[in-house]
């Protein structure tokens, strides 16, 4: 950085002493240090939450960009896109989340019967056991 | 900027009317007082992007639930 006869600070490149490779690295960290600030960013889960359908035609949506917004409330969820001029106006869509009450996606427990009846059995094996090497009743 | 009466200036106007600082910072029209409307002039003119108003909406969000 060279002083010019203005009393600011100039750029000049000088050719006979381009860059030195000490800046150039500095400079490469600086970019990184720049990156990683920017990259940690808050985590959403990629869908903003509202409550109700009044907070979705509030929300600002910048030019060609799209918005998914869901309503745990009503299990609702809205997409809202604006088109590439400011003269757009915004467009939701919403769509409804149903509950998946089928059975075919349901994972089936064991039931207190069913082990009751296990363990039932359990219990007279181990008496069966005992009886036959004669060492009395075992406790479970 | 280095002249002490502007800064003189610039100080009593910010203790005067802060509001009015910030919105000739931006290029916010005087009218404007909504806080969706102003955020929404940033954004038709590129000042804020989607992804910050989100993130910082977010974290508005998080610090009144939890406070």
């Amino acid at each position: 950085m060279n002083y010019n006869g203005y009393g600011n600070q100039a750029y000049t490149y000088n050719p006979y002493m381009p860059q030195s490779p000490m800046t150039q690295n500095a400079q490469a960290m600086m970019m990184n240090n720049q990156q990683n600030q920017q990259n940690p960013q808050i985590q959403n889960s990629g869908y903003v939450e509202v409550n109700g359908y009044q907070e979705v035609i509030n929300y600002p949506v910048a030019c060609a960009t799209s918005v998914n917004l869901i309503d745990l409330q009503a299990m609702k969820f809205y997409v809202k896109k604006r088109g590439f001029s400011s003269f757009d106006q915004p467009v939701i869509e919403s769509y409804s989340l149903v509950k998946d009450e089928s059975k075919e996606n349901s994972v089936s427990y064991a039931t207190p019967e069913d082990i009751k009846s296990l363990k039932d059995e359990i219990a007279s094996i181990k008496a069966d056991v005992d009886k036959l090497s004669g060492r009395g009743t075992t406790d479970e | 900027m280095n002249d002490p009466m502007n800064i003189m200036q610039m100080i009593s106007q910010i203790k005067s009317n802060p509001a009015a600082v910030l919105g000739q910072r931006f290029n916010i029209p005087q009218n404007m007082n909504n806080p969706n409307d102003i955020i929404q002039h940033l954004m038709n003119t590129g000042q804020i992007s989607q992804q910050q108003y989100n993130a910082a909406n977010q974290a508005a969000r998080q610090y009144f639930n939890n406070k």
